[in-house]
């Protein structure tokens, strides 16, 4: 059942943007979705659309993936702009289809919103699915570093999180055989009412918890007997190299930037 | 012989009012020996083996690591560098996504140049027969192979002493028997004192000095040829002697068959029953 698992949407490759360390990545997308909420123009919107068309093909990732990804949020795109188209009041009126009139101004918002809506999910998912879960995790967590200042416990919940990474597999396999086990007494999660099909997973979930727990007391023992301590400084084995290519994919974001607030302003 | 490890006149209870579970135990551990604890379930094995590097800490008595008392908190660090542990399930000791990450934990935690632990990992995974599985996750490695990596994040630390509690416990015999080989090598040629806890007698029989345990106290110790004919020791220790030994006692109890003392493995029974029978 959980066999082939792969945890986040990684695909493996080494194309350029695979490449870029990942706190570089964070950054650009950050801005880049910034961008995308300054953007109000029809120039700056092709700009951007062509900004994730040029990564989308530096990536070298299968478009297939990226399918997958606006699968779900399609819906969601689809219905903001017929919203936006039926409820925006603004400029001449197009044509109306029963009691709803279509104006100008509506299609122009919607077009727009859905727009930033497909770019925001492309760009994300450009990013997850060239940098691995762990390799986020080190980003993340260098990028705030700065609050340890303030007391933010950064590593702390860094290492959490990737120890979660660590054991969704095990925690999922685990899953199946308990399940597989109850199975073979006679429960059935695949059918009856929602009620008794949750009701059937009681029965998964408390072994489940019980061996996490225990799980957890083990692997803080062994954490321990090699020499963790929390909050001693440590040093670290994954390195992040900032390279020059980092810096000028930075730049064209900002660049991006000055330009969409120039359009923005100028109109 | 240099001893490595001094556990001296060592008591311990897990809370205040409850009974001792180790009772006044004294041991050493001496450099490039292999020493096996037996005893029943229960007899306190895993508790003493964490009051060796500190995890836990006696009530009485010490334990000192070269020279190190694992009661000041400020040697800790570096009474875990020389005593690693590997532990039963191997599911519950691996923290990171990869192999290689996972091998280096423990060389982050003692803070070593992050220059200097590709080579420390490469080499530890090349002993422990796990060179190529660098990037592997775990959820991908059969048990066996996750003990190998367990022990290779230890090594990577250049232990002088590995503690493995039941580690071979949960494995196929295969694993077991690959297991117990890589320990053996590390033993003979890089001179680390192995300690192996254990309800295997194949395990057992690989030892140089074995230590019974019973309810919290040290019952025997011996050479571990020694400790396998004692056979009311054994059964006090809940271990059962292998196939052969048990053939060769029952042949001299019920038949009266006049063979040898030391009968422990099937060699051993073979070549006393070609004796026999040449002798008739
Ligand atoms: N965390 C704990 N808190 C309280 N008592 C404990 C704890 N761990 C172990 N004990 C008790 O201490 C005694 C010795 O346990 P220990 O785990 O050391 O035995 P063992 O020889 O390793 O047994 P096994 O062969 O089953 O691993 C047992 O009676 C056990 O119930
Ligand atoms: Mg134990």
């Amino acid at each position: 059942m959980f066999k082939n698992i792969i945890i986040g949407q990684y695909i493996p490759g080494t194309s350029m943007i695979h490449g870029m360390d990942p706190r570089a990545k964070l950054i650009v997308v950050f801005v880049f979705i910034i961008n995308l909420f300054i953007a109000n123009q029809f120039v700056s919107f092709s700009l951007l659309t062509l900004y994730v068309l040029g990564a989308f093909f530096l990536s070298k990732v299968p478009i297939r993936f990226f399918l997958k990804g606006l699968r779900l949020i399609a819906i969601i795109i689809v219905v903001t702009f017929l919203l936006h188209l039926f409820m925006t009041r603004e400029g001449e009126p197009l044509f109306s289809v029963g009691f709803l009139t279509v104006y100008e101004g509506g299609v122009k918002q919607g077009a727009m919103i859905s727009l930033r809506l497909f770019l925001l999910v492309v760009m994300t998912s450009m990013l997850t699915l060239t940098t691995t879960p762990i390799a986020l995790t080190d980003g993340l967590e260098s990028l705030f570093n700065p609050l340890k200042k303030f007391g933010v416990p950064v590593y702390e919940f860094a290492l959490m999180m990737s120890i979660s990474l660590r054991f969704i597999p095990t925690l999922l396999m685990e899953t199946e055989k308990i399940m597989k086990a109850q199975m073979a007494r006679g429960a059935n999660f695949l059918h009856g009412s929602l009620v008794k099909r949750v009701k059937a997973f009681v029965p998964v979930l408390v072994p489940l918890f019980i061996q996490a727990f225990k799980r957890a007391d083990e692997l803080a023992t062994a954490m321990e007997s090699r020499g963790y301590q929390g909050g001693a400084e440590r040093t670290r084995f994954r390195q992040q190299n900032w390279r020059g290519l980092d810096t000028f994919v930075l730049l064209t974001v900002v660049a991006l930037m000055f330009i969409v607030l120039a359009l923005r302003w100028l109109s | 012989m240099v001893s490595l490890l001094a556990v001296n006149n060592v008591s311990f209870r897990y809370q205040p009012e409850m009974p001792l579970v180790i009772k006044g135990i004294n041991l050493t551990i001496n450099e490039g020996e292999w020493l096996a604890v037996v005893g029943h379930n229960g007899s306190g094995k895993s508790t003493l083996a964490k009051m060796l590097n500190g995890l836990l800490q006696p009530e009485e008595g010490s334990v000192v690591v070269d020279g190190l008392f694992t009661n000041h908190e400020k040697d800790l660090s570096l009474i875990r560098k020389k005593v690693g542990m590997v532990f039963q399930n191997p599911e519950n000791q691996m923290v990171a996504t990869t192999v290689k990450d996972d091998v280096a934990f423990g060389l982050e935690n003692i803070a070593v140049p992050s220059e200097e632990m590709k080579d420390r990992i490469e080499n530890s995974l090349k002993k422990v027969g796990m060179s190529g599985y660098e990037n592997a996750e775990p959820h991908h490695l059969s048990g066996g192979q996750k003990q190998r990596v367990a022990i290779a994040g230890v090594l990577a630390m250049k232990p002088s002493i590995i503690v493995l509690d039941e580690a071979t416990s949960m494995l196929d015999p295969e694993g077991k028997t690959h297991l117990r080989e890589v320990m053996k090598q590390l033993q003979v040629n890089e001179g680390i004192s192995v300690v192996s806890i254990t309800h295997d007698l194949e395990e057992m029989r690989q030892a140089d000095r074995v230590v019974v345990m019973k309810e919290g106290a040290m019952i025997a110790e011996g050479t571990s040829k020694d400790v396998l004919q004692q056979k009311d020791l054994l059964e006090q220790a809940g271990l059962m002697l292998p196939l052969p030994a048990r053939v060769g006692d029952r042949l001299k109890k019920e038949k009266g068959w006049p063979l040898p003392k030391s009968v422990t493995n099937e060699e051993e029974l073979v070549e006393a029953l070609w004796t026999l029978k040449q002798k008739n």
